[in-house]
């Protein structure tokens, strides 16, 4: 049963030029226990997506369609009773922690007030759960760090002190907006290797923002490609790593250095990502498309629709051949 | 073989640790960079990488003499620059450019971008003010920007664009070096396809070396010919790009290569991964004997008391351990 599901998701920026719609449509749902990947560049409206859920976009935006955390909907909810939800049924761990983290309390404070502000406990009992909840997610001497400021620690260490954080009551839903971006490679893999750890633990169903096929490849059940506030591509992870089914989709796996030795020029994807304000007449992605037919710049593309591969689904006009043809070239060019 | 481009000796820069607010007094140095050599061959890429904090930028800036060094010595095209000042500076930066990481703090938003790729041939008085114009448009075409967009403003143009400037303003000079500090980790990944690309088309193209300083693996891999692993202020390893991902000897150039996510779920959940504990010690105080030693998985008694030095093989690969991983 899915934990959160999203329906047709629309959210919008009022700007001085006029509305943008960052989130244009968009539906999916994560189940209990499982990781949710949202790959896409910037710009591609993951992170709007994100705030949405969260409810933590400026007065600026406009949000419609459903959001329902279990069976409870979330849009119209007030913001006193989204305060309640977030940091107990729902957490987020952002790219920066020093965004999330107050640079002039202690540790151990921020833990103790986010424990109390959400459950009546006292504060010996709040200060345990606490020193367990740093010491869960590998800080050496959690006693200690508890009396340490946030600048005292590495980018790692705050890293792992907002997970805690995150997870301290116990959330349903955690959405991971970039949690390893900011760091080193060998501090991302040893925060890879604590979610992998945690997800089995908490039981609670994690949205995974990145633009780091890699990443998503460690650590998904599920991804979906966002482009230009749309999902275009949906699949396990397995099944979008073997059967790639839009060219988007294409060109991000062509693009990855790390996977594409052999070739003579990485492969590019020409131009750069549409403008919101005034997003292409047909198929967002048409105007850098190589596989472009006069009915994508024409009309927009179709809704996702299955792929006949378990729950795979692409929204492309190209026909199901072409698809798996390019799809199995790609695959088949990184073997050799 | 020829002469190195650029060939760097002994580096050492270091940083003062001062105590006391009115009245500051030294307490101390941090050797960012401790000892490094370098060489730099023509048309070649050299890499250098490693964890945030192990110098590698202090030692970019140091060899384009943005930062003051405490020892070594510097010779480009067999000249000693270590001390030049004046004209003789200006010269040599005519010659080794650099391009940053964020294009955007290195370009003034209230100037045109034309403007913006001209300052460096106004401020080192190249030619007369129609051939500047004219190299600019040239450099602008070559980075694949439209030379119509000179009277454009930064903000106007996006990452990707904007990195182009950045790598125009650094083109335009007809520089023999170019040292690129994270040239492409601000940028998404399609994007960042295209600067690798455009970068690999103008070393073809004009006969560029590159200095390319980067934490990410895979970018190196694709653009480098040699590595440098450093850690702590020290090249741990050195080699073709070939030998040290392939077949490192350092135990932290391992680590550091098994730490990269793969973009491949299969493989990503059979691979044999070294996750390094704990975080980079301070250089402050560095660790005795091998300064990798608190973190290596394969460390002996030893090496807490001995600091191995850089070895090499004869075909040129070196690596500085007392227990280097077999290949």
């Amino acid at each position: 049963m899915a934990l959160l599901t999203v329906e047709n998701l629309r959210t919008t920026f009022r700007t001085d030029d006029g509305p943008v719609g960052a989130v244009d449509g968009v539906s999916l749902s994560v189940d209990a226990g499982k990781v949710l990947g949202i790959v896409g560049e910037s710009g591609c409206g993951k992170s709007a997506m994100s705030l949405s859920i969260m409810g933590l976009l400026p007065k600026t935006a406009t949000v419609e369609g459903s959001i329902r955390l279990g069976e409870r909907e979330l849009i119209g909810l007030s913001g006193s009773e989204l305060r309640r939800l977030r940091g107990d049924d729902m957490a987020m761990i952002f790219q920066d922690p020093m965004t999330s983290l107050n640079p002039v309390m202690r540790i151990g404070e921020q833990l103790i007030e986010a424990v109390r502000l959400h459950q009546k406990v006292s504060k010996v009992e709040a200060r345990q759960r606490a020193v367990a909840g740093l010491a869960a997610v590998g800080i050496p001497s959690p006693e200690d760090r508890m009396r340490s400021y946030p600048l005292e620690l590495s980018g790692g260490m705050r890293q792992r002190v907002m997970i805690a954080m995150a997870l301290l009551n116990r959330p349903r839903l955690l959405i991971a907006d970039e949690p390893t971006t900011a760091l080193d490679v060998t501090t991302q893999a040893q925060i890879l290797e604590l979610m992998r750890d945690l997800r089995s633990e908490v039981d609670a169903a994690i949205v995974l923002i990145t633009h780091d096929l890699g990443v998503v490849a460690e650590l998904c059940d599920e991804v979906a490609v966002m482009y230009a506030g749309r999902i275009v591509e949906r699949a396990t992870v397995d099944e979008l790593f073997a059967h790639p089914q839009h060219p988007y989709t294409w060109g991000l796996l062509a693009s990855l250095p790390g996977r594409n030795l052999a070739s003579e020029r990485l492969h590019q994807i020409p131009g750069t990502p549409p403008s919101l304000l005034r997003p292409p007449a047909g198929c967002r992605f048409a105007p850098r498309c190589p596989f472009a037919m006069d009915v994508c710049r024409a009309d927009p593309a179709p809704a996702l629709t299955s792929t006949g591969r378990g729950s795979a689904a692409v929204a492309c006009h190209l026909t199901q051949d072409v698809r798996d043809r390019e799809g199995a070239r790609l695959s088949g060019e990184e073997q050799a | 073989m020829s002469e190195p481009i650029l060939r760097a000796t002994g580096i050492t820069i270091g940083f003062p640790v001062t105590r006391g607010i009115v009245f500051q007094r030294e307490v101390g140095r941090v050797q960012a960079v401790d000892g490094v050599d370098l060489e730099l061959n023509e048309g070649e890429t050299l890499a250098i990488v490693g964890e945030s904090g192990c110098g590698k930028t202090t030692l970019a800036r140091g060899l384009v003499r943005l930062q003051g060094i405490d020892a070594g010595s510097i010779e480009f095209m067999g000249e000693d620059i270590t001390r030049r000042k004046g004209r003789g500076l200006t010269d040599f930066r005519r010659q080794v450019t650099m391009i940053f990481q964020d294009p955007i703090a290195s370009l003034d938003p209230r100037m045109r971008i034309g403007q913006s790729v001209q300052e460096p041939l106004d401020i080192h008085g190249i030619g007369t003010p129609a051939e500047r114009k004219r190299k600019v448009q040239e450099a602008m075409e070559r980075v694949g920007l439209n030379p119509e967009h000179y009277n454009r403003f930064p903000h106007e143009f996006s990452g990707g664009q904007r990195q182009r400037i950045g790598i125009a303003r650094a083109v335009v000079m007809q520089p023999r070096v170019i040292v690129c500090d994270e040239p492409v980790s601000a940028l998404d990944v399609s994007v960042q396809a295209q600067i690798v690309n455009l970068l690999e088309d103008l070393q073809r193209d004009l006969g560029l070396s590159y200095i390319v300083i980067a934490h990410d693996l895979d970018v190196v891999r694709r653009l480098a010919d040699r590595v440098k692993v450093m850690y702590l202020g020290r090249v741990v390893e050195e080699g073709t790009g070939e030998e040290v991902y392939n077949a490192p000897r350092h135990p932290y150039s391992h680590a550091l290569l098994s730490a990269r996510p793969v973009a491949d779920p299969v493989r990503a959940r059979s691979q044999q991964r070294v996750v390094l504990q704990g975080d980079v010690p301070s250089p402050l105080n560095p660790p005795s004997g091998c300064r990798f030693h608190p973190r290596c998985p394969v460390a002996q008694p030893s090496c807490a008391e001995h600091d191995p030095q850089l070895e090499h093989a004869a075909d040129g690969h070196g690596w500085a351990c007392a227990y280097p991983l077999q290949p």
